[in-house]
């Protein structure tokens, strides 16, 4: 570390990095440049504003393996907003620049393998392949070096001007490149959340970090009157904020920097929302502790929906969006998923393409938002996801989004009663309650039926059926009964079932035999019938035949004992004489039983899902891509 | 825990189960009823049917 004079003030400045060869004076904010031993003042440079970034001169942290520490840092403006972009000093001597937008990070390093084009030939929405990887160009702009802090390791003067291009591709990877005094020049590097970081020595969060009495430390004032009405606005996102809705007038005002100038006045669009939440509203949602920044009521042109804009200044911007009174946590994806030639993440099904737009507007956002902003949107589900790809038509950039269906009574115990509305309607990713159960229940089911099944060839009774009787007897009409009886048949063994077999050579022809089985000890009868008929010939479609010559009945539960098989025949009148034969078999199992309970174990699950089924036509039948109605995605939400 | 998340259906499962044990071991079936019926008609029943 080196210490010098600053030549304007004469304070102390220190150059603790080795790679800095200027600093900004902490005292007067001169720009100091040093040349080996001596230092030069390049005038005077603005002040950050302030902002609720966690990060300070002295923050350590590691991306992917890179150990960093923070030394300085630069606020660019363009005229789409403003970023800050801090010089990271890294362990291996070299340096990166770790910039701060929208609510997550870059780091990013000069790489000098490669042939570059000239950043005029690069325009958003080009897929240049540098290397061996093909980019996506996300964004090009021209921006002014603003304001500074700490030391850096080059020169900027104030109002440095340059131009650069933002480049993305798989695997959360994120490149710039930016016009230099030697041609393009390439920072490749990855985005990153802030828990992904590892940070370290941070400072206090005014308002957010607790005091050493467990307090807030109070808020520093991020408070403004609005160049129209003269009302106090206050910032609630300092430093990430672009844009802000004055609460009195409705004008839409600049915040990327200090001029505070106005973009639109959004008068009609505050009078037609309210809230669930109020802005300001602070709830700890899934383990993070959220601030309700801005809300936005959206159209498709079928319905409306709300979204709200939570801030956490560790954790960044997320979403909570309402429809119906179904609720939906939406992050940013910093790694977009891989969608195939289909165009459709693996795993997802499509479910609608359509045009969102502003109907209401509230608070403030990380972007210049406008009641005219139009993002044509693609949703594809996996309940309880769904996966969103925005574009916004006249700018080439595509973002995805990642939500999750969150029940209510979650956004209720962060964000109070007020917050919930009825439940109606299906909604795109919301859990499918009958499919749940079905999971929870298919198991059970697939093992009760198993257990069903060997219970049924291993109970006792299911041994081989033994035949205990075959005889045949003769029909003749000129008999007065027709009734005949069998031998003394010895039934052994524990009570079970007995089946009769009767065949007959019959020829277009019935016969209906009466069967009882008798007891000779006690005359219990067991009885069955058994109607045989047989009838064949030919017409003009060929041979024909019905009915069967032989037919078997059982009788349950047959006790032991000694039985007379008896059998009253009557037969087609025109038969005179027709023989038949009688066959008893005693044992074997009835697969009725097994059949009749595994009918009532299949009522409960084949009714969850039908539910289920029903369930799901409710929800494609909103669908414009896989339903069978034209409706887009929401549904009316009051 | 599938037994624990739906006890009566897994109750049911083993109803189911024990039903069939019994109804196998017994020879019952409810659509094969016995029609057993004591039709006790001392005397008669030689005169009824005629043996073969």
């Amino acid at each position: 570390m080196r210490s010098y004079d600053c030549p304007s003030c004469g304070a102390t400045l220190k150059f603790e990095s080795s790679i800095a060869v200027s600093a900004v004076c902490s005292y007067c904010t001169a720009l100091i440049v040093r040349r080996d031993l001596d230092v030069e003042s390049l005038g005077k440079i603005a002040q950050l504003p302030p902002d609720l970034s966690p990060l300070q001169i002295g923050t350590t942290g590691n991306c992917r393996g890179t150990g960093f520490r923070l030394a300085g840092r630069l606020r660019w403006h363009w005229s789409g907003g403003s970023w800050t972009e801090w010089f990271a000093e890294c362990t291996d001597g070299g340096y990166g620049w770790l910039a701060e937008t929208q609510g997550f990070y870059t780091f990013s390093r000069e790489t000098t393998a490669h042939t570059l084009p000239p950043i005029g030939l690069v325009s958003a929405g080009q897929t240049p392949t540098i290397g061996d990887t093909d980019w996506e160009v996300i964004d090009i702009k021209e921006a002014e070096c603003v304001a500074a802090e700490g030391e850096l390791p080059e020169v900027l003067p104030p109002g440095r001007r340059r131009t650069s291009a933002d480049l993305q591709t798989a695997g959360a990877r994120f490149a710039t490149l930016e016009d230099g005094p030697n041609g393009t020049e390439m920072f490749e590097g990855h985005f990153a959340r802030f828990e992904e970081l590892s940070f370290m020595n941070l400072r206090a969060v005014p308002y957010w970090t607790p005091g050493v009495e467990g307090e807030r430390i109070e808020r520093k004032a991020s408070t403004f009157g609005c160049p129209n009405c003269a009302a106090p606005v206050e910032v609630r996102a300092a430093g990430l904020s672009m844009s802000i809705v004055c609460g009195s007038c409705g004008t839409i005002i600049d915040t990327s920097d200090e001029k505070h100038r106005m973009l639109e006045n959004a008068a009609d669009k505050i009078r037609a929302v309210a809230p669930k939440i109020p802005i300001g509203k602070r709830g700890t949602f899934r383990g993070t502790e959220y601030e309700v920044v801005g809300f936005m009521r959206r159209s498709d042109g079928f319905g409306e929906w709300s979204e709200y804009l939570l801030f956490n200044p560790w954790h960044g911007f997320d979403w909570l969006v309402s429809s119906s009174g179904h609720w939906t946590f939406v992050e940013r994806l910093l790694d977009p998923p891989s969608t195939g030639v289909a165009g459709v993440p693996p795993g997802y099904r499509p479910f609608a393409n359509y045009n969102s737009n502003v109907v209401g507007v509230l608070g403030e956002f990380y972007w210049q938002t406008s009641t005219s902003e139009l993002t044509q949107v693609s949703d594809f589900v996996h309940p309880p996801s769904v996966l969103s790809r925005e574009v916004y038509p006249g700018l080439a950039e595509i973002t995805w989004s990642k939500g999750d269906y969150v029940p209510g009574a979650e956004v209720s115990a962060a964000f109070g009663e007020g917050a919930l509305e009825p439940v109606t309607g299906t909604y795109l990713n919301q859990p499918n309650p009958w499919q749940e159960k079905w999971q929870r229940l298919k198991r059970l089911f697939f093992v009760g039926a198993l257990l069903l099944l060997l219970v049924q060839i291993f109970s006792p009774g299911g041994g081989s059926p033994r035949e205990v009787l075959k005889t045949g007897f003769t029909y003749r009409k000129s008999d007065a009964s027709r009734v005949f009886s069998s031998d003394v048949i010895v039934l052994d063994g524990r009570a079970s079932k007995v089946e009769i077999e009767a065949t007959s050579n019959l020829v277009n022809a019935w016969m209906s035999l009466d069967f009882s089985l008798v007891e000779e000890g006690t005359e219990t009868r067991y009885d069955q019938e058994i109607d045989l008929e047989y009838y064949s010939g030919v017409d003009s479609d060929g041979s024909w035949t019905e009915g069967s010559k032989s037919k078997s009945s059982a009788i349950a539960a047959v006790p032991p004992g000694k039985y007379r098989l008896m059998v009253q025949a009557e037969a087609d009148p025109k038969l005179i004489i027709q023989g038949f034969t009688v066959r008893l078999e005693r044992g074997g199992t009835f697969f009725s039983n097994f059949i009749l309970c595994l009918f009532f174990l299949s009522i409960y699950p084949l009714y969850v899902l039908m539910r289920s089924a029903i369930f799901e036509q409710r929800r494609w039948s909103q669908s414009d891509l896989g339903g069978t109605s034209g409706a887009a995605s929401s549904s009316s939400d009051d | 825990m599938q037994l624990l998340r739906h006890p009566i259906y897994a109750l049911f499962c083993l109803a189911s189960c024990g039903y069939v044990f019994w109804a196998n071991a017994s020879g019952y079936s409810p659509f094969f009823a016995s029609r057993s019926t004591a039709t006790r008609t001392p005397g008669t029943t030689g005169a009824r049917f005629i043996h073969k």
